[in-house]
């Protein structure tokens, strides 16, 4: 038998998110009419065989079964790093927070207003810290603002969000 | 009415603003296929929300010039980095990179282009002779048919994500379950929305996918500090003389290669799940085993080169034969392909090509004419790629991010979906960091109302479950099914477990037997000869075992 291991975690996890989404097909309204499959069915079926998989990882996790698998989708780089070094989350880490940023701003100040405050933030985040780079970045952030406004605003007429503090574009 | 039909869809297919449309989304797919770190997948999502202002058939054109750009694309990282842009691309470094280190560059590029329009063009060929077969025999299906072929599309994802089988299933199930937040499409009864406002409208399959397949990509690729900041593909200039007649001739002499290579693409590309980055390596597999010098494969050979690129370009009309003929997905390209259509208000499946033949011809012509577009393309342009390419990586991603925010913006104009495609961006994320396949939860998402409806229906016509394995057609995708998900386990131990020599005979018989369900005669005739060759594949297992090994 292995540790608790961090898949055993996540199978607990997904344990009590089946436990949660069960519960939550109680409060499905039922129909008046009289239906061989309600509303609630397909989703308790589905919610079961989460629960009856999570249930099974959960043993195998237990037993030590999993390793660090790489995920069969990704290619993984040359000169790559390794999975504990946990200085590879800086950058995603950075990119979420920049993003998230980003929406609560361009509801204030516009869409693009934010937008260029957010590509700035993120190219000086994942670039190189020079004057020269920090100039590029400023370039960069300003031409593809200017050619996504003059492209969705001018030519394809979408409506983008202006912003409450400050009405810009 | 077939030739009216097919002049008004070569006739819009050639609209000066659809070829145009066309070129650009050959040109962004080549470029998503050439970096590193943009897969296909994610270069056609990002295409979608451009698309929606079109016309379901200009959107289509778009994003067939992408799937066939990014398919060639691959190539170019392969074979100058000995990095593949794409996995359609894996196969190709394992010859075209040592042929560029040999100087031999410009050759083994135009191999690879020549190979991708060939491929290309017999996966076309089979996608405009089969799919109305196909389609004929789709409407043969009724809903517990329906509900067990989504069954098996699953199942065999998850079982296609090798050693992650049951994570695979886990994230299927799960796709199926987020798809039954909100309101339910068949009562109108909101459920799962745990009493907040925003989720009681569900989500929209375009955020998600963003979110998933483009926004999670790029989390990862910045991952890497040094790699993020060098240059998306950074090639010192070399010589690429591109000596056409040459390619052909070298082509033309391993045409049976080239034949080979797309039929297995094709046939690939017709599995649900199974897609580009597989048929690459299993043609490149075949052909080394064919091969009178497998020596000399790994070291430069057009032959690697061949069918490598022949075969992930028949792949994508084998995925194109089953999405037009049952609306069934083949791969993840294909799945976003589906959400487009249907965002188009279009349902892919049997009827298709009946009700709307313009747009299922204009499909086909779109398809080809990528081809060419492609060749043009890439051998016109080959030197301004190089220069664009060695843009930073960081900066490419950068600015993607936020053209993933513009592009989903304009879906619905409302900013509940930028928030839909940040939180599965961060879900698809820790999915990958976890080791969970994203691509069969884009199925379970797809496919999880086209289940729902088709179980609601079977048993509102009749709620024995017993049906399910009565109807021929149900029982034929239970039974493949079962076995797939098997499957990985056979795989590992085909040549250690007893067990491992009845499985091909056990399916063979096992998929003989709704054959014989069948009313029309010659499908009982099919269902005897798969008994027969059950029966067979038994014998020769058996007689293999008992064989002992010739000392070497």
């Amino acid at each position: 038998m292995g540790a608790i291991n961090r898949d055993t975690i996540i199978a607990l996890l997904l344990l009590l998110l089946s436990g949660a989404l069960f519960q939550s097909t109680f409060s499905i309204r039922g129909l008046m009419l009289d239906a061989t499959m309600g509303p609630e069915l397909w989703p308790r079926i589905v919610i079961g065989v989460f629960a009856f998989l999570s249930l099974i990882y959960l043993v195998q996790s237990v037993r030590g079964k999993y390793r660090a698998q790489a995920n069969p989708e990704d290619e993984e780089l040359p000169g790559d790093q390794p999975a504990q070094d946990v200085r590879r989350f800086i950058n995603p880490i950075a990119c979420i927070v920049s993003f998230a940023a980003f929406m609560v701003l361009q509801s204030l100040f516009g869409f693009f207003s934010a937008g260029f405050v957010f590509l700035m933030a993120v190219l000086t985040t994942l670039g190189p810290k020079t004057k020269k780079a920090a100039a590029i970045h400023l370039i960069v952030s300003a031409i593809t603002i200017a050619v996504l406004w003059a492209l969705f605003s001018v030519v394809l007429r979408m409506y983008l969000p202006r912003g409450t503090l400050l009405h810009l574009f | 009415m077939f030739f009216e039909n097919l002049t008004a869809a070569f006739l819009g297919v050639f609209e000066f603003q659809n070829l145009l449309f066309l070129s650009l989304g050959v040109l962004a797919g080549l470029i998503a296929g050439a970096v590193p770190g943009i897969s296909i997948t994610m270069a056609v999502v990002l295409t979608l929300p451009f698309t929606y202002s079109l016309g379901p058939a200009s959107g289509l054109t778009v994003m067939m010039g992408v799937l066939v750009g990014g398919l060639s694309g691959g190539l170019m990282s392969a074979t100058l980095l000995g990095i593949p842009g794409t996995a359609s691309a894996v196969a190709t470094t394992f010859d075209g990179f040592p042929m560029a280190r040999k100087g031999q560059a410009g050759f083994a590029l135009g191999l690879g282009v020549w190979s991708s329009l060939f491929g290309g063009l017999i996966g076309a060929a089979v996608l405009i002779t089969t799919a109305g077969m196909l389609a004929r025999i789709g409407l043969e299906f009724d809903p517990w048919a329906y509900f067990s072929l989504v069954l098996f599309a699953i199942t065999i994802t998850a079982s296609l994500a090798g050693n992650n089988l049951l994570k695979g299933l886990i994230a299927g199930a799960f796709g199926l379950l987020v798809v039954t937040i909100g309101e339910d499409d068949i009562n109108g009864v909101a459920r799962m929305d745990f009493g907040i406002e925003a989720l009681r409208q569900g989500f929209n399959y375009l955020p998600i996918l963003i979110g998933l397949f483009a926004f999670s990509q790029l989390l990862r690729d910045v991952e890497k500090a040094g790699n993020a900041q060098r240059g998306a593909m950074s090639v010192a200039d070399s010589k690429l003389t591109v000596e056409h007649l040459k390619i052909i001739k070298t082509i033309a002499k391993d045409w049976f290669n080239v034949l080979r290579s797309a039929f297995i693409g094709v046939i690939v590309g017709i599995l649900p799940a199974a897609g580009a980055s597989i048929s690459n390596i299993l043609a490149y597999d075949q052909a080394k085993k064919a091969s009178k010098k497998p020596e000399e494969f790994g070291k430069g050979t057009p032959s690697g080169v061949i069918a490598a690129e022949s075969s992930n370009n028949a792949t994508a009309g084998g995925d194109l034969t089953i999405l037009m003929a049952l609306g069934i997905p083949g791969d993840s390209v294909t799945a976003v392909m589906l959400g487009a259509l249907m965002i188009h208000d279009i349902v892919p499946g049997p009827n298709f090509i009946n009700q709307q033949p313009v747009l299922a011809y204009s499909i086909y012509i779109a398809f080809i004419l990528a081809h060419f577009v492609t060749v043009a393309i890439q051998f016109g342009m080959l030197r301004v790629f190089l220069v664009s390419m060695r843009a930073p990586l960081y900066i490419i991603s950068g600015v993607i991010f936020f053209v993933c925010a513009l592009g989903v913006f304009g879906i619905n104009n409302v900013t509940y979906d930028i928030w839909v495609m940040f939180g599965f961006g961060v879900l698809g994320y820790v999915m990958r960091l976890f080791g969970f396949p994203l691509v069969p939860m884009i199925l379970g998402l797809i496919l999880g109302s086209i289940a729902e409806l088709n179980l609601n229906r079977a048993l509102t016509i009749n709620d024995d479950l017993m049906l399910f394995l009565t109807k021929p057609w149900s029982l034929f995708f239970l039974v493949l099914a079962v076995f797939s998900s098997v499957f990985p386990y056979y795989q590992r131990v085909r040549h250690k477990a007893k067990w491992a020599k009845f499985y091909s005979p056990a399916l063979t018989a096992s998929l003989g037997i709704p054959f014989l369900m069948m009313p029309q005669d010659f499908r009982g005739l099919i269902g005897f000869a798969l008994f027969a060759l059950a029966a067979f594949m038994l014998w020769n297992n058996l007689r293999k075992a008992q064989t002992p090994a010739t000392p070497a």
